[in-house]
């Protein structure tokens, strides 16, 4: 009831956020439904997944579009050394550009992803890569600075062929989506039999 | 050295950009460095290329498998182009 209440106050009237952050715990779908409607950026689009740890300093210059999925990363359009810059040498500096993250990108855990930048559509920026310049569309890109290491194309074909040869492909084929509640136990056990399979 | 493996040869180095890179029968991914993940998809695509030849799902699975080595790639290699 609490909850409801909450998450009620939250995505209608954008209030008792901080309450409804740590009483409710939303997952990625639901943080991302809130921030589409009250995060201020620039698009938001539908359908996305951003987990509530993900931080956008400047979303008004920022522009995400359908489907994209993120861990727990950071977008910076500005540069904040211009402070500095500007109070001890007496400049004017403006440094800043926008973020276009394209439909159906996946941004991994810890990546950060700087301003002046366009993620290609179907790309996926590994954990931890600092994106500075932008990516073509269908790449993976990993590491600082963030370089091409694959196409996802060729990603696809491998991932799918050694997914099949997991002693729980036959749950990964009934599988919906990239999770799935009812089967995780059992998914869980096999798993644990196979990774565990040579310590004692 | 058999023109199988030399040929081989000029394919990891070409992924790994390392012209004085030797392998032998015994090379895993466990003696080059950069021998990731990523890495090896890009080189068995290389090797798709540069051979003609198109592995198969079954076949990707074995491929990436631990313990996996040079050997085991130009046996299958040898079995495809015959």
């Amino acid at each position: 009831m609490v909850r409801k209440l909450l998450r009620y106050l939250a995505m209608e009237h954008n209030k008792a956020v901080s309450l409804y952050r740590r009483i409710n715990r939303p997952g990625g779908k639901e943080w991302a439904a809130y921030m589409r409607r009250h995060g201020g950026f620039y698009h938001f689009g539908t359908d996305c997944s951003m987990i509530p740890s993900t931080v956008v300093v400047d979303p008004q210059y920022t522009w995400i579009g359908d489907r994209v999925c993120m861990g727990s990363c950071t977008l910076i359009c500005h540069d904040g050394s211009i402070e500095m810059l500007n109070q001890r040498y007496g400049v004017r500096i403006d440094r800043i550009g926008p973020i276009v993250v394209e439909h159906d990108v996946y941004i991994g855990e810890g990546a950060t992803v700087l301003g002046g930048t366009t993620i290609g559509e179907g790309s996926i920026i590994g954990a931890g890569a600092v994106v500075r310049k932008s990516v073509p569309a269908g790449s993976v890109v990993t590491g600082n600075p963030a370089q091409v290491v694959a196409k996802v194309e060729n990603v696809i074909r491998f991932w799918e062929a050694e997914s099949q040869q997991y002693p729980w492909a036959d749950l990964i084929a009934r599988r919906q989506g990239a999770f799935d509640a009812a089967m995780e136990p059992e998914l869980c056990r096999r798993r644990q039999e196979y990774f565990f399979r040579d310590m004692s | 050295m058999s023109q199988l493996q030399s040929e081989l040869q000029t394919v990891f180095r070409q992924v790994f950009d390392d012209d004085s890179l030797v392998v032998t029968e015994a090379t895993s991914a466990a003696d080059i460095d950069e021998w990731d993940s990523m890495a090896h998809i890009n080189l068995i695509i290389a090797i798709e290329k540069q051979f003609d030849v198109k592995f198969s799902a079954a076949e990707i699975g074995a491929l990436g498998r631990r313990g996996q080595t040079v050997g085991n790639l130009m046996q299958l290699l040898q079995s495809k182009i015959g």
